[in-house]
C-alpha cells in the first residue's frame, strides 16, 4: 500500500522526471493511434498509456548489470524502513528500501492500484469482531538472506519500532497520522511464527485498514536488529515488545541509518528479505549499487546481479545519458517526448502510464481578500470554474501533456482503473463549456463581461443571487500561485486562466517554487498567510490503494491546505475510515468530485525508457509507472 | 571734405590673404561635433538603426501584424511557421512573432524605465557625494560599496520571490533600484573634477548655493558620462530581465518578456521547435548588442580625448 503523501507526488512533479503524458487512447479522445501522437511515435493501445509495452521475449540470461536513473534531487537517503517524514518519498521507499525489505503486502499489481498477493509475504488479512481483530497469516517459506524465516515476530517488531519512533517524535515516521497506524493497534500477539493477530482500538473499514494502514507493515529482521549497539546482544521478543526497549532499538537503528557512508559496510543492512541488498552508497549524491540476494525466497530469483542507481542533478542530464546509451533504465520528461522516436531508434523501449493519484488546483476557503472565501464557497462558482478547464486540450496539446495523461475529474482518476472509482470519475461531470460557466454565473446574479471584469450584480443569498457575504460590485478576480516546475503546470493554469477571462474572471498567475508554495500557502501549517493566496497549484497527491482523502479534504486533515470544510464530506470520510461498507470510499470520492473543493486536472503519465536488450514480464515494467520497480523479474536475453 | 572713419571703400580694401594651409574654421558647436563623431562610427549607426527598428517592431508592429496574445490555444501549440503564423506558434498556441513583439515591449519598457530610475538616482547621489564631500561623501560611497558587494542577482531573486505579481513597473523599480551604483560612482568622479574648475568656483564665489551648483553646473557638465552609462544600463537591464525570466521570476501571464519566452523554449530545445528558440534569442542579442554599440560610440563622442578633430 502506498501512503497518501504530498511529498511523494509533489516530489515527482518537482523532479519532473517522468510526469509525462503520451498518446491518449480512445477514451481521451485524441485519436492518436497507429503511430502515436504527433511527437511520440508510439502506438496507443491502452487508454491513458504512452506507447505500447513490448511483449516479453528471449531466453533469460543470468547475470548482468542494470543502471537505473534516480530522479534528480530525489535520491534515496534513508535505508531503515521506519522512515522519518523528512526522508519519506516514493524514491526512498519504492526505489530503494523495497529492494531489500518487502512490505507485508506487495502493490501495485502491474500498473493497477491493487495488492498482488502472489508477491506478498502474507495472505489477505482476516477481519473479525467488527473488524477490531485482524488475523494475518504469513507465508512460511519467505526467508531472510541468512536463511532464517520471516515470522510474525518480525512483523510485530516493525510495529513496535514504529510505535517507538512516533512516541519519540511524530516526525520520525513519515506516514504517521495521530490515532491511526500504529496508534490504533492496542494489542499485538504472535501465536505462531506464521500468525499475527492485531487488536484495534475500534472498528475501521476493512479496506481502509488493509490497503491504507496495515499495508505499512514491513517485517524487519528482529533476530539481527533487536539490539542497541553494533556489538550488543540481540533482545528477545519479550524484551523488544516493551516500548522502552523498542525506543532504544529504534534510536540505535535510526542512528545507523543516518550514517549514509556506512550503508555498504554495515552488517545490519545485509540481512534482507528482498531480492537485492546494498553493496555501496555514495553519500555525496545518493548514488548506490545493490547486488542480488542469492537467498531471495520470493516468487522469482533475480537474474540481474547488479543494480546501479545513478544520481542526476537535472532531467536534461539524465536524458542526455539516455540518449548516449549510458543508462539502461531512465525516465523521459514530457518536454522530451518529441525525441522518443530517436530514443527508440537508439535501442530503447519507451512506455508510460498515469500513476494512481491526482493533481489539482487547491482553493483557499479561508482567503478573505476580495471576499474570495465567500465566492469560492459557492458551489456554482466551483462548478463554473470546472467548466472552464479544457482537459482534452491540455492532454492532447504538445505544449502540455502531448497526449501522455489520463482524464481525472476527482481524487480518484479515471486512469488507472481502481475498484474504488466512483461513476463520476469516468465521465466528466463538468465538461469544458464556456457557455455553461457563463450561464451559471449569470443565473446567480453576476454581470458577465467577457474579457472584462465580471461583477456581482445581485447581492444576497437567494438562489438567483451571488451568495452570502458577497457584496454587489464584487469582481471575480484573485491570484493563483503555481509551481514553476514542471512547465506543464504553467501550461495548464495559463490555459485555464485564459478560458476564465472569457467569462470575465481574472486570475493573476504568479509562479513560485514548489517549496515556497507548500511552506507558505497552507492553512494547517501557515494560517497567517490565509489572506495572501486564493488558489495554488503545487502538483498533487499520490493515492493509497484505498483512496480516501481523509488527510486532505477532511476538516481536520493535515494536508487540508485550503481549509476546505464540509459536513457532508467529513461524514463520508468518516464512513470510509470507520464503516463496514465496501462502497463508502466510492461515495466519498464521488461526493468530492461533485463538490469540487479544487480543480482536478489530468493525471500525468510516468514515462520511462529501458533498453531493448532488457526484457521481463509486462507487469514488471508496468509497475514502474506507479514508481515501483521490480528488477528481479528483468533479464538480459541470451 | 568729409572724412569717413572706419570705412574703406570696397575697391580700396586689400585682398584678404589666404593663409598657408587654407582657412582656419571657427569652432563648431559641441553637439554638432559630437553628432558628427557619432555618425562617423558605423557601429553606432547600425546600433541606432537596430534600436529604432525594434522600437517600431515592438510598438508599431502589433498594429500591423495583429495577433491574439491573451487567449491561449493549447490545441494550436507548436505550429510550424506558415503564412498564417510567420514564425509559428509557441507551446501555449500564441503566435510567436506577435509574442516576440509583446515580449520586446516589456524588455524595452523595463530597459528604459529601470535605466531612467538608476540614472536619476545615481546622478543625484553621485553629484551630492562629489560636491559635498566629507562625511556625506564617505557615508554615501560606503553605502554604495556595501550594495556593490551584494550579489545583485541573489538580492533581486529574493525580492522577486518575496513579492508577488511581477509587473513592468515593479521589475523596473527593482532593477533600477540596484543599478544606480555605477552611475553614482561615475558622476561622483566627474563632479570631483568639475567642482574645482574655474566656472564652478566663479559661480560659488557669486553666491550660488549647492543646489544651484548641482543642477546648473555639475549635472549638465557630467551629462556626457551619464548618457553613455544610460545605454549600457538599458542593455544590462534587458539582460537582467531576460535572466530573471529565464529563472522563472519574470513577468506573469498575460504579460511576457523575452527571458520568459526563452525559459519556456529551453524545455523544447532539442525537439525541433527552432522557431520558439532562435528568433527570440536573436532579438535579445541584437537589441543588447545595439545598445552596447551606441554606448561605445557615445563614449567616444563625449570623451574629447577620443573625439576625432
Amino acid at each position: 500500500m502506498r501512503a497518501l503523501s504530498k511529498g511523494a507526488r509533489a516530489a515527482v512533479v518537482v523532479a519532473g522526471g517522468a510526469l509525462i503524458l503520451a498518446a491518449c487512447g480512445s477514451s481521451a479522445g485524441s485519436g492518436k493511434s497507429g503511430g502515436g501522437g504527433p511527437s511520440n511515435g508510439g502506438v496507443t493501445t491502452v487508454a491513458g498509456a504512452y506507447g505500447q509495452l513490448p511483449p516479453q521475449k528471449g531466453t533469460p540470461k543470468m547475470g548482468g548489470t542494470v543502471s537505473i536513473a534516480e530522479s534528480p534531487g530525489a535520491g534515496p537517503n534513508w535505508i531503515f524502513p521506519v522512515t522519518p517524514a523528512a526522508n519519506s518519498s516514493v524514491y526512498t521507499a519504492y526505489q530503494f528500501q523495497n529492494y531489500m525489505w518487502r512490505p507485508m503486502w506487495w502493490g501495485p499489481k502491474g500498473d493497477q492500484p491493487a495488492i498482488d498477493l502472489s508477491q506478498s509475504i502474507a495472505k489477505a488479512p482476516v477481519f473479525t469482531n467488527n473488524n477490531k481483530t485482524v488475523t494475518i497469516t504469513l507465508n512460511p517459506n519467505w526467508k531472510w538472506s541468512d536463511g532464517k524465516p520471516v515470522t510474525s515476530a518480525d512483523a510485530a517488531f516493525d510495529i513496535w519500532l514504529t510505535k517507538a519512533a512516533v512516541k519519540i517524535s511524530p516526525a520520525n515516521y513519515g506516514n504517521y497520522t495521530p490515532g491511526l497506524y500504529p496508534d490504533f493497534i492496542t494489542k499485538i500477539s504472535t501465536p505462531s511464527p506464521t500468525k499475527l493477530i492485531l487488536t484495534l482500538n475500534k472498528t475501521y473499514n476493512q479496506n481502509f485498514d488493509f490497503l491504507n494502514q496495515l499495508g505499512l507493515i514491513v517485517p524487519l529482521p528482529s533476530h539481527a536488529w533487536a539490539k542497541t549497539s553494533a556489538n550488543g546482544a540481540v533482545m528477545s521478543q519479550a524484551k523488544w515488545s516493551q516500548l522502552s526497549n523498542a525506543e532504544a532499538i529504534y534510536k540505535f537503528l535510526a542512528a545507523q541509518s543516518k550514517d549514509l557512508s556506512t550503508y555498504g559496510s554495515n552488517p545490519l543492512w545485509q540481512t534482507v528479505d528482498g531480492p537485492y541488498k546494498i553493496k555501496s552508497f555514495d553519500p555525496s549524491n545518493d548514488g548506490n549499487t545493490l547486488v542480488a540476494n542469492e537467498n531471495y525466497s520470493g516468487p522469482v530469483k533475480p537474474h540481474i546481479t547488479t543494480l546501479q542507481e545513478v544520481p542526476f542533478t537535472s532531467t536534461e542530464a539524465e536524458f542526455n545519458q539516455l540518449r548516449s546509451g549510458n543508462l539502461d533504465v531512465g525516465f523521459v520528461d514530457f518536454t522530451d517526448l518529441k525525441q522518443v522516436p530517436t530514443l527508440k531508434a537508439d535501442g530503447y523501449n519507451v512506455w508510460g502510464y498515469p500513476d494512481f493519484g491526482w493533481s489539482y488546483v487547491d482553493y483557499n476557503f479561508k482567503d478573505q481578500t476580495g471576499h474570495f472565501a465567500q465566492i469560492i464557497g459557492q458551489l456554482y462558482i466551483r462548478q463554473a470554474l470546472a467548466h472552464l478547464q479544457d482537459e482534452q486540450a491540455v492532454i492532447q496539446s504538445p505544449g502540455a501533456f502531448d497526449g501522455a495523461a489520463g482524464q481525472a475529474y476527482g481524487p480518484v482518476p479515471a486512469i488507472p482503473k481502481s475498484p474504488f472509482a466512483p461513476s463520476n470519475a469516468l465521465t466528466n461531470p463538468y465538461p469544458f463549456s464556456i457557455s455553461s460557466a457563463k450561464s451559471l454565473l449569470q443565473s446567480h446574479g453576476w454581470k458577465v463581461v467577457p474579457n472584462g471584469t465580471t461583477t456581482c450584480q445581485k447581492a444576497g443569498s437567494g438562489s438567483n443571487e451571488c451568495g452570502a457575504g458577497i457584496p454587489a460590485g464584487t469582481p471575480l478576480s484573485w491570484n493563483l500561485f503555481y509551481s514553476n516546475q514542471p512547465a506543464v503546470i504553467q501550461a495548464q493554469d495559463q490555459a485555464w486562466a485564459s478560458n476564465a477571462k472569457q467569462v470575465g474572471i481574472t486570475m493573476s498567475l504568479v509562479s513560485k517554487t514548489f517549496n515556497y508554495i507548500i511552506s507558505n500557502y497552507s492553512d494547517p501549517s501557515s494560517p497567517k498567510n490565509d489572506n495572501q493566496w486564493a488558489m495554488e497549484d503545487f502538483g498533487g497527491f499520490t493515492n493509497s490503494l484505498y483512496p480516501t482523502t481523509n488527510e486532505v479534504f477532511n476538516s481536520t486533515g493535515s494536508f487540508d491546505e485550503g481549509g476546505f470544510s464540509n459536513p457532508q464530506v467529513d461524514k463520508a470520510i468518516t464512513a470510509s475510515v470507520s464503516s463496514l461498507s465496501n462502497s463508502a470510499v466510492q461515495h466519498e470520492a464521488g461526493l468530492i468530485t461533485s463538490l469540487q473543493p479544487g480543480l482536478f486536472q489530468p493525471n500525468a503519465d510516468l514515462i520511462f525508457a529501458w533498453k531493448k536488450s532488457l526484457s521481463g514480464p509486462a507487469a514488471s515494467f508496468e509497475d514502474a509507472s506507479q514508481y515501483q520497480y521490480s528488477p528481479e523479474y528483468w533479464y538480459y536475453t541470451k | 571734405m568729409s572724412i569717413v572713419i572706419g570705412e574703406v571703400a570696397e575697391e580700396l580694401r586689400p585682398a584678404e590673404p589666404i593663409p598657408e594651409g587654407g582657412h582656419v574654421q571657427g569652432p563648431r558647436a559641441g553637439w554638432r561635433l559630437a553628432l558628427s563623431s557619432f555618425v562617423e562610427n558605423k557601429l553606432a549607426v547600425v546600433g541606432s538603426g537596430i534600436v529604432i527598428f525594434f522600437v517600431l517592431f515592438c510598438f508599431v508592429g502589433p498594429f500591423i501584424y495583429r495577433t491574439n496574445q491573451v487567449d491561449t490555444n493549447l490545441l494550436n501549440s507548436f505550429q510550424a511557421p506558415s503564412s498564417q503564423h510567420w514564425l509559428g506558434t509557441d507551446s501555449y498556441g500564441f503566435d510567436e512573432l506577435g509574442r516576440i513583439m509583446k515580449g520586446g515591449q516589456a524588455a524595452l519598457e523595463i530597459g528604459f524605465l529601470s535605466s531612467a530610475i538608476a540614472t536619476v538616482l545615481g546622478t543625484l547621489v553621485g553629484a551630492v557625494a562629489g560636491l559635498v564631500g566629507g562625511v556625506i561623501d564617505g557615508i554615501l560611497m560606503r553605502f554604495v560599496d556595501i550594495l556593490l558587494s551584494l550579489p545583485l542577482l541573489f538580492v533581486i531573486l529574493i525580492i522577486s520571490n518575496r513579492y508577488n505579481g511581477a509587473t513592468v513597473l515593479s521589475l523596473s523599480i527593482i532593477i533600477g533600484a540596484f543599478s544606480w551604483l555605477v552611475s553614482a560612482r561615475l558622476v561622483r568622479g566627474e563632479v570631483l573634477s568639475l567642482r574645482v574648475r574655474d566656472f564652478v568656483l566663479a559661480s560659488r564665489t557669486m553666491g550660488a548655493n549647492k543646489r544651484h551648483l548641482i543642477y546648473k553646473h555639475l549635472i549638465p557638465n557630467a551629462l556626457g558620462v551619464v548618457i553613455v552609462n544610460i545605454t549600457f544600463q538599458v542593455a544590462d537591464a534587458i539582460n537582467l530581465l531576460a535572466l530573471l525570466g529565464f529563472l522563472g521570476y519574470g513577468l506573469n501571464y498575460p504579460n511576457v518578456s523575452w527571458g520568459d519566452m526563452l525559459s519556456n523554449a529551453l524545455n523544447y530545445l532539442s525537439d525541433g521547435y527552432w522557431w520558439v528558440v532562435y528568433p527570440v534569442g536573436i532579438c535579445l542579442v541584437l537589441v543588447v548588442m545595439a545598445f552596447n554599440f551606441i554606448g561605445d560610440a557615445l563614449r567616444d563622442t563625449v570623451d574629447v580625448r577620443l573625439r576625432r578633430r
